[in-house]
């Protein structure tokens, strides 16, 4: 019965290209005319607004304290993209091997998040990591010197709040990567002597990769774009591009310079985009994609 | 507890002689059973495959076949009963504890790593130095006929290479048994007959003792020493592949390997070791039995078994019904009938040589067998 399942859905074949550009257009015309048309214009303005010029990318590049925003928004984000992957991993690993009802409750859990709005939440994190408040004595406790840490208003507490917001985009990812590995290969392993630990590091780890990358990707991508977070858990004090921007925008009106920055994220995103389409494009062998 | 006569590991020891040497069963499997939320997919499992000895597990599609292979695998663990690997319990053990090969139904070789380190791979997990690694890799690949190929990636290799590789995978460690789940099923008729072939010959050369599970009839005769015939989770025979096809004890398995003719009645004792069969329609055939007391039963005939003859042969060799040819169909090396007698289409086939009986739909025709190719089912 699975064979023939299995010769039958290698029967169905995907529209002709004609067809599937026409069942494209709508989409592409929206892409169009809401995205690439104000991307376009974003690129000439950063170029300056009269003539060409290249003096904001030489202010964002020259002036340190213009470069540290930006310096500061790509360590942030990986610390982000870092503690998304040291939580989600675990999580995607058990909802992988979780009964069908557990996981549905779980999901749930890691789901929740996206469910709440963005004050609540961040408020929630203000409560929770504000001086004297249960997380800041908690690790004065564990941490030397016994006195309560500082998790508000810092670094900390912004790397804390994106990584709980983003953590669903980790976990998908590394589930499906692990969730669509055959059965067999894990034991295949067994049977060739590797105990359970072994297995994980040799098999499973492995072919869930792509997943990670493609998690760090889109959890990298969304941070260097937060706003509301670091406002919130960063008091002011964590300056990060999108507010930079905006600032730009709002108080400054200096349109080149917010549209050069905005052009730097977009670009280092893309080479990160492309990067990733390389590294997994990699991991395709002879043709045959290992996570579906 | 006692096994029944039929399934016992003596039984199939004694059956599969010719197939390896003296010594005790390399495997053997004693009152296993597992169970699925309430679904019984092993019941009651008992065999014994000899050292060196292919045995085949023959079954359809949910005949506990596979759970079987994946009990003795260590995927699964049992919910009764024992495995027995050269006299040691192992149906507790972990897979990794087993030493057992496997060759997966769709091969299942690692795809991020290349041929040769998908052979190693076990003998990594045993700590074997890496030249010594890789003399023995290169030695499985000759083996399997794919010298040169290890720096490839699985994803490069055809259905058949893989199929090499996974079987090179599981031998290279020298496992005390190897078991393979339907390994040929995914490739094509010619190619499958190949492997059945090389993986025979090599199995013989090696002297592993194999499990190997196939729905295929066909392939469980040209392979095994040994077949175990499984239905509904019970095993119902095991004995080599002529014993079936002569002797099958069961309807099924008497209709799972080979054509048969099924004819229901009652038998009644008639000695010395023979009965007198009274069949259904009133006709009376004779058939070899040794009860002592009436019983209802089933008589199987193979249709090569049966003749179509003119004169009516000698009655104390041969029994005979009369019967009339419904439809008569040309396979080239044979010619098959499907002759109407004792109230059944009884199939009938003749070898297309000269002097064979050549009749027409329509003809009414003496059907004729040899008193000893009865075969009495219960």
């Amino acid at each position: 019965m699975k064979r023939i399942a299995r010769d039958a859905a290698a029967v169905v074949r995907f529209p002709p290209l004609r067809a599937g550009v026409l069942l494209l257009l709508p989409a592409l015309a929206l892409v169009g005319v809401l995205y690439l048309i104000p991307v376009g214009r974003l690129a000439a303005v950063s170029f300056g607004e009269k003539g060409l010029s290249l003096a904001a990318y030489a202010a964002l590049l020259d002036q340190w304290s213009y470069s540290a925003i930006l310096l500061r928004t790509f360590r942030l984000s990986a610390l982000v993209v870092a503690g998304c992957v040291i939580l989600g991993y675990p999580i995607a690993y058990v909802l992988a091997f979780s009964s069908a009802r557990r996981r549905a409750l779980l999901s749930l859990l890691v789901l929740l998040p996206f469910w709440t709005s963005v004050l609540v939440r961040n408020y929630a994190w203000v409560y929770l990591l504000r001086k004297g408040g249960v997380l800041s004595v908690a690790a004065g406790v564990l941490l030397p010197g016994g006195k309560p840490a500082e998790l508000l208003y810092n670094e900390v507490g912004v790397v804390i709040g994106m990584t709980n917001t983003l953590l669903p985009f980790m976990v998908l990812p590394i589930f499906v990567a692990i969730h669509s590995q055959d059965r067999a290969l894990r034991e295949a392993a067994g049977s060739l002597g590797a105990s359970p630990s072994r297995v994980f590091w040799a098999v499973t780890l492995p072919l869930s990769l792509t997943g990670v990358y493609a998690g760090s990707l889109l959890v990298f991508t969304t941070a260097v774009g937060f706003f509301i977070t670091p406002a919130l858990l960063g008091g002011g004090r964590v300056l990060l591009a999108a507010t930079f921007i905006e600032q730009q925008i709002q108080e400054f009106v200096n349109w080149p310079l917010a549209a050069a920055a905005s052009m730097i994220l977009l670009v280092i995103v893309a080479a990160l985009v492309a990067a990733y389409r390389r590294v997994t494009a990699a991991r395709t062998f002879g043709g045959e994609r290992v996570v579906g | 507890m006692e096994a029944p006569d039929r399934l016992s590991g003596r039984r199939a020891c004694s059956d599969s002689g010719s197939a390896a040497g003296a010594a005790g069963p390399a495997l053997e499997v004693r009152n296993l059973v597992k169970r699925f939320e309430g679904i019984t997919a092993v019941d009651d499992v008992w065999f014994a495959v000899p050292a060196g000895a292919f045995m085949s597990l023959l079954g359809p599609s949910g005949s506990g076949k596979t759970t079987v292979l994946r009990l003795l695998g260590g995927f699964e663990l049992p919910d009764r009963g024992s495995i027995m690997v050269d006299g040691s319990e192992i149906s507790r053990l972990p897979p990794y504890r087993r030493d057992i090969g496997v060759v997966f139904q769709r091969y299942a070789l690692f795809p991020h790593i290349t041929v040769a380190e998908n052979i190693g791979f076990a003998l990594k997990q045993r700590r074997v130095p890496k030249p010594a690694r890789r003399q023995r890799v290169e030695e499985a690949l000759d083996m399997v006929g794919l010298p040169g190929y290890g720096e490839r990636h699985p994803g490069q290799l055809s259905g058949g290479q893989q199929q090499r590789v996974a079987l090179a995978r599981a031998l290279v460690f020298k496992p005390r048994i190897l078991v393979m789940d339907e390994p040929l099923a995914a490739l094509d008729k010619r190619l499958r007959e190949r492997m059945q072939q090389e993986i025979r010959q090599l199995q013989k050369r090696l002297r592993i003792t194999t499990v190997y599970v196939t729905h295929d009839q066909t392939e469980a005769f040209v392979m095994s020493d040994l077949v175990a015939v499984m239905n509904h989770g019970k095993l119902e025979q095991i004995g080599p592949p002529r014993t079936l096809y002569e002797k099958p004890q069961t309807e099924f398995v008497a209709a799972f390997v080979g054509d048969s003719n099924l004819f229901r009645g009652s038998i009644v004792p008639s000695p010395p070791a023979e009965g007198e069969m009274l069949l259904n329609d009133g006709s009376i055939v004779h058939c070899p039995w040794q009860g002592s007391a009436p019983e209802s039963a089933t008589l199987l005939v193979r249709p090569e078994k049966l003749r179509i003859d003119r004169a009516e042969p000698d009655s104390r060799r041969f029994n005979t019904l009369r019967g009339r040819v419904l439809d008569a169909i040309f396979l080239g090396d044979s010619i098959e009938y499907i002759v109407s007698a004792a109230g059944h289409e009884v199939i009938v086939r003749e070898p297309n040589r000269a002097g064979a009986a050549h009749v027409r739909p329509g003809a009414d025709v003496l059907l004729s067998w040899a008193i000893e190719d009865t075969v009495v089912l219960r």
